[in-house]
């Protein structure tokens, strides 16, 4: 999915975010946004994944005629992974609608070793993490925004994450908003806020 | 798939969904059940002040159920208009004879009958003669009066309005007014036959009524508790769903799902947990209703 922002602004009440940005994001990539704490990267990802509404602005798809981001072609995932803590592992991947082989095999690829009824609230934060990842890929999305993705992940469950994003969706679009020093690797283009995005 | 994520939170809050459904059924049940019993002790609880210093009624048959049937427009026993047409007589003759300007009693015959769902009394004798002297005729302002005459042919054709010994010409009751002195006398007259029973009442509410009144009272106690206990399960129950439910809220939101599936989804959990179970507590409350009078009857 290739992906244009044009003159997009955004701001809280008395606090301007940022002001007419426009970019493009290329297919088949990963690119990494960086920048300080409060600077408005997580809001560009709500925005662009349709939780809050646009102030101004356009973002729209430049690879089709019909340039309409379809909802639920977009996987989000953020670092509090909102799973449903009193359902199963399995009760949460049946809202994206994937059978039980494909869940269990999203498990395996994520060197997740529970059933699929293992309750969710018994889960560490990394475990979550995982399963919010996997739940997204299941949705078999065209554009991924992931916000810290990798916050409660270490080394060895970053690098397996990352390389199974970027595998299993080639031709897809993947923006990544995360402080974590060890995507720089993985990212195929490096948006820098403070330099890109004025006030 | 709202269905499924419908059934899939209703198996993960069982405890919950019961509690609601339990909460929800039991309020149906106990505000109509208490609805269909207030309307029943509304009917035992009509302020009688029956306007006579004596009733005449068949024996067998209470003050109460003088009560009952003026209220349902049916006699739960009857007596001749032979005997109320010899008590008239008498009283004439005793004026005649004692050179009296007026005469010492006052007596009127009656029998309640039903007709298009009201209660109405055929009468016999001089109702405004008899009822003037009452400031408030209490229970009897509730009903229409119509002369026996006129109105006998309305429920004489009933086969509760006749008798093999008198056959139509019957009356439920007689008042009496008058002095206390020729009241008793004509009690211990009418005492002695065998087809009616004469009963000395005075103004204000009867032991009976009262009991009725404070049974009334209790009923509204135990409602107000059963509603005051279910209350907080109630409460706790709706706060603890609707936190879950914006928990699937926002995760449907997150994956592209519309709002109008998300009102599908609540419609379901409040048509399944709250207002089925209300409806069929109704429903129970209203089949249940003549049972549970007929419990209060006998208690």
């Amino acid at each position: 999915m290739s992906l244009r922002v044009n003159n997009l602004s955004y701001s809280y009440p008395g606090r301007p975010l940022f002001k007419n940005l426009t970019i493009e994001f290329q297919p088949s990539s990963l690119t990494l946004i960086r920048g300080p704490s409060g600077c408005g990267k997580s809001t560009f990802l709500k925005l662009l994944a349709g939780l809050i509404p646009l102030e101004s602005g356009q973002v729209f798809r430049t690879d089709v005629k019909n340039k309409e981001i379809q909802k639920n072609k977009i996987g989000y995932v953020h670092q509090d992974c909102h799973l449903i803590d009193h359902w199963s592992i399995g009760e949460n991947f049946c809202l994206v609608g994937a059978d039980q082989k494909q869940q269990e095999q999203g498990l395996k690829k994520f060197d997740l070793e529970f059933s699929l009824s293992e309750k969710v609230q018994f889960l560490s934060g990394g475990e979550k993490q995982r399963i919010s990842l996997i739940r997204m890929l299941l949705q078999k999305p065209e554009l991924i925004l992931l916000d810290e993705p990798t916050a409660h992940l270490d080394d060895d469950h970053t690098d397996v994450a990352i390389k199974l994003i970027k595998k299993d969706l080639r031709e897809k679009t993947i923006l990544v908003v995360s402080h974590d020093q060890r995507l720089t690797q993985y990212a195929d283009q490096v948006f820098d806020w403070k330099k890109e995005v004025r006030l | 798939m709202i269905l499924k994520i419908f059934l899939i939170e209703f198996r993960r809050s069982l405890k919950i969904a019961f509690t609601l459904i339990l909460c929800s059924l039991l309020s149906g049940f106990t505000l109509s059940a208490s609805f269909g019993l207030k309307k029943y002790i509304e009917t035992l609880f009509v302020p009688v002040a029956w306007g006579a210093g004596l009733v005449i009624v068949p024996k067998g048959v209470s003050l109460e159920g003088l009560h009952r049937s003026l209220i349902h427009g049916e006699p739960e026993g009857l007596i001749p208009t032979a005997l109320f047409e010899t008590l008239q007589g008498q009283i004439n003759d005793e004026k005649i004879l004692r050179h009296l300007p007026a005469p010492s009693l006052k007596v009127l015959g009656f029998i309640p009958y039903k007709k298009e769902g009201k209660t109405n009394l055929a009468f016999l004798g001089d109702k405004d003669a008899y009822f003037s002297t009452i400031n408030e005729p209490s229970i009897w302002s509730q009903f229409s009066f119509q002369p026996w005459a006129s109105q006998s042919l309305e429920f004489i054709s009933r086969a509760g309005y006749q008798t093999p010994e008198w056959g139509t010409k019957v009356l439920m009751g007689i008042l009496a007014q008058g002095e206390p002195g020729p009241l008793q006398k004509l009690k211990e007259l009418i005492d002695r036959k065998t087809i009616a029973q004469g009963m000395m009442v005075s103004p204000g509410q009867t032991d009976e009524d009262h009991r009725v009144d404070q049974l009334g009272k209790s009923l509204y106690a135990l409602v107000a508790l059963i509603v005051f206990c279910l209350i907080p399960g109630l409460f706790l129950s709706i706060v603890i769903m609707q936190e879950r439910r914006l928990l699937i809220f926002t995760v449907m939101q997150e994956l592209g799902w519309t709002s109008q599936r998300q009102i599908q989804l609540f419609s379901f959990q409040l048509l399944a947990l709250v207002l089925a179970p209300g409806v069929l507590g109704i429903l129970l409350g209203i089949l249940c209703s003549p049972s549970l009078q007929q419990i209060l009857k006998v208690s």
